[in-house]
């Protein structure tokens, strides 16, 4: 997947210092002369910087404890739980393992093996497993749920980044498309989505992902057209798509769709 | 006097000829035309747009929008039932065309392979040869999608074809949706080949998900995935056994927090109303 | 090399020191306490954004780590086990104590933080950002929250993160960087530049 302006992630790994000497070069100087990517850049920085004042506040609110204190604090009650354990009646449970029986049912209903192997140690390659089997074996059944799973991520991905961009288009008065507005930048963006949705194209005929696919193609159908329109959008070109967009109701739509395929998630 | 004159006029002349410039594209009946029928593609409304499409063509085929209508009646044909042969011809007729729209091109080779394959599960198998072909494609993303398609070809030796690709994805390139589609594309087709790729990279030694689900005593599920699948092979477990495990108190993270914290050790989850047994373990090779 | 030596000093010290917490001994446990406690702070406080919780994970991580010394592997870094430990019962106890807390997150749903609603009379102002950049960073899915946490408040490198999810490096990056994807559209209003 080409393209003139550097990827976000790129951007993110540039301001975050890991990208090497020769990527930085390109970037830099990519930056000097793209007042869009320059946006971008600034955007992100605030990001991570807010960031950076939230670690501050954690640093200040560590001056708060007293770290010895609460050292010998849980010195002392690891001690005590030692010795409770071992005056205990010798036929219960090992300590270590005192957790295991808390009221949770889950825990009771789930039969976990692990005490008992995890006192055997290293578990050996194999030993649930004498008769020898190639190392990579799924049925066509389950492999087709896994790429289904993978879609189900994609298109998320896919609607989120529309969601973005369109969020953007919807927000820029009309007057302002023949002006410097990321016309460039956008385009190439609404042309690398077309490009990323087929990958999710042969997916979205599954029935889980029905209410995707209209979405996702009416997004489609409007990147195309904005992805051919680099330089040569006019006025009413600008309203007539903002128009489809607010009518369809898209942004709406796209946010329902989240939800839907956010809740299939295990 | 008579310079600024002059420039007033040029200024103007521009002005005009810009005006006129706007004005023409715009109001071209064959423009008018292209963009309804884009309106009513957005609409979903295949059948109308279809026929202003092939008004556009007929009147004006040789017009600079009969290229994009090209484009948008293959569109259209593709969304009909029962037309995808004349979808794949008005594709084909549209790439002949040379249209230098980057991104019309992409999709239009993208939209037939997807057509080429279902033309070749419905019978057709001389559809494939528009898939294979494309292995070769100049532009590497198509390359790669036509290898990931044709992997799922029932016909496993076209179907292997497309491993040589799929290994190349998978060894250069960095997006992870990338390379676990391709990984999951070489499962299907030749398992081997990604055993032997993931055997020379791991120095740890390959690390495999095993998943063994039985029900009243025979085996349902049975199924070792390479771990860096491990978190899409969980969630590819059906719905009723991700319902059973997520009421005894297991959800993805758990899952793995276990494995993680007795290395090597067996998740067993039971439910015996149902009579069924989900394993999960780590195999080391 | 000098680099290696530190790392096999550090390999040494750990083996010693879980071999005298294994024993029993006091000050084996204190020194790893001390060694780590506020590491684990940091990734609690930013994971949970809140201080009481965080002393909590603190006090459960070490009582976990004296009782399962045993299955500390020699020869692997420290830092990373007492920090899976600690991932894991951030996890536990997010499950447990924030179930509920899902209402009370529902009536800030994202849909209320959306760049539709007002953002406030300066949306470019540092605290209502980082006030709402703890609310967002609340709304990532697990995986992602803690590789931002465990990134910038913890200032953990990519390299320690995989070893302590026990992830690809590759994994790491993408789950990052669709971290920070994440939040830039949660806060996008709020990272406009003041006109």
């Amino acid at each position: 997947m080409t393209t003139r302006h550097p990827y976000q992630q790129r951007l993110v790994e540039y301001l975050s210092g890991e990208i090497d000497a020769g990527e930085r070069e390109v970037l830099m100087t990519h930056l000097k002369d793209c007042p869009s990517c320059q946006a971008e850049e600034a955007r992100l920085k605030k990001l991570l910087d807010a960031a950076s004042d939230q670690k501050h506040d954690v640093d200040r609110v560590m001056d708060t404890v007293d770290w010895e204190k609460l050292a010998l604090r849980i010195a002392d009650a690891a001690e005590g739980r030692a010795q409770a354990a071992l005056r205990a009646r010798p036929e219960k449970r090992r300590p270590v393992f005192a957790w295991l029986f808390r009221p949770a049912m889950a825990y009771l209903l789930a039969g976990l093996f692990i005490g008992g192997l995890a006192m055997f140690g290293v578990f050996k390659a194999g030993w649930l497993n004498p008769s020898a089997r190639p190392a990579y074996v799924a049925s066509v059944d389950f492999l087709d749920k896994a790429e289904l799973e993978l879609a189900r991520r994609e298109t998320l991905n896919y609607l989120e980044r529309s969601q973005y961009l369109l969020l953007d288009f919807a927000q820029t008065p009309p007057d302002k498309a023949g002006a410097v507005w990321h016309k460039e930048f956008s385009s190439q963006q609404a042309a690398d989505l077309v490009s990323s949705k087929r990958f999710i194209n042969p997916q979205l005929d599954k029935i889980p992902m029905a209410k995707a696919r209209e979405i996702c193609d009416q997004i489609e159908v409007l990147f195309l057209e904005l992805s051919q329109m680099s330089g040569r959008l006019s006025e009413t070109q600008w309203k007539d798509i903002q128009d489809r967009v607010e009518q369809s109701q898209l942004l709406l739509k796209i946010n329902l769709v989240k939800k839907e395929l956010q809740g299939r998630e295990i | 006097m008579r310079y600024k004159h002059i420039r007033v006029v040029l200024v103007g002349a521009l002005l005009l000829a810009g005006l006129a410039l706007q004005a023409w594209s715009q109001d071209r009946p064959e423009d008018k035309l292209l963009r309804e029928a884009k309106l009513q593609i957005f609409d979903g409304k295949w059948a109308p747009a279809l026929d202003n499409l092939n008004k556009l063509l007929r009147q004006y085929g040789e017009s600079p929008a009969a290229a994009q209508a090209l484009f948008y009646k293959a569109e259209c044909l593709s969304k009909m039932s029962g037309r995808e042969n004349e979808a794949l011809q008005a594709y084909r007729d549209y790439l002949k065309n040379g249209d230098r729209n980057k991104s019309l091109v992409e999709k239009a080779e993208v939209s037939l392979i997807d057509i080429a394959l279902s033309l070749s599960t419905k019978g057709d198998p001389s559809a494939l040869r528009e898939v294979e072909d494309r292995l070769q494609s100049p532009d590497k993303d198509i390359q790669y999608y036509a290898a990931l398609q044709l992997s799922k070809c029932r016909d496993r030796s076209k179907a292997a074809k497309s491993v040589p690709i799929l290994l190349r994805i998978i060894r250069s390139e960095k997006d992870t949706d990338l390379t676990d589609l391709a990984k999951i594309a070489l499962m299907r087709v030749d398992p081997k080949a990604l055993e032997n790729l993931d055997r020379r990279s791991e120095d740890r030694g390959a690390r495999v998900l095993r998943i063994q689900i039985m029900e009243r005593g025979s085996s349902r599920l049975d199924i070792s995935i390479p771990m860096a699948l491990a978190d899409l092979a969980l969630a590819a477990i059906s719905d009723r056994d991700r319902d059973m495990m997520r009421a005894k108190g297991y959800d993805l993270d758990k899952i793995f927090s276990d494995l993680e914290k007795y290395r090597g050790s067996l998740i067993e989850i039971k439910d015996p109303d149902s009579n069924t047994a989900i394993k999960i373990w780590i195999d080391f090779k | 090399m000098e680099e290696r030596e530190t790392k096999d000093a550090a390999i040494r010290e750990a083996a010693l020191l879980i071999r005298g917490l294994r024993q029993g001994d006091r000050e084996s446990f204190l020194t790893i306490i001390r060694l780590y406690q506020k590491k684990v702070f940091q990734m609690a406080c930013g994971f949970f954004g809140n201080r009481e919780d965080a002393l909590d994970i603190v006090q459960e991580t070490f009582l976990r780590v004296h009782e399962k010394a045993d299955l500390f592997r020699e020869g692997h870094s420290l830092q990373a086990w007492v920090l899976q430990v600690a991932k894991n019962i951030c996890i536990d106890y997010y499950r447990k104590n924030y179930r509920k807390r899902k209402e009370l997150e529902s009536s800030l749903s994202l849909d209320e933080l959306n760049p539709a609603a007002e953002p406030g009379p300066n949306p470019g102002e540092a605290s209502d950002l980082k006030r709402i950049l703890g609310l967002c960073v609340n709304k990532l899915a697990k995986r992602q929250r803690l590789i931002f946490v465990m990134r910038h408040y913890q200032e953990l490198r990519n390299e320690e993160i995989a070893q302590i999810l026990d992830i690809s490096l590759g994994t790491v990056k993408s789950l990052h960087f669709k971290a920070v994807r994440n939040l830039r559209s949660m806060l996008a209003p709020y990272l406009e530049a003041r006109p």
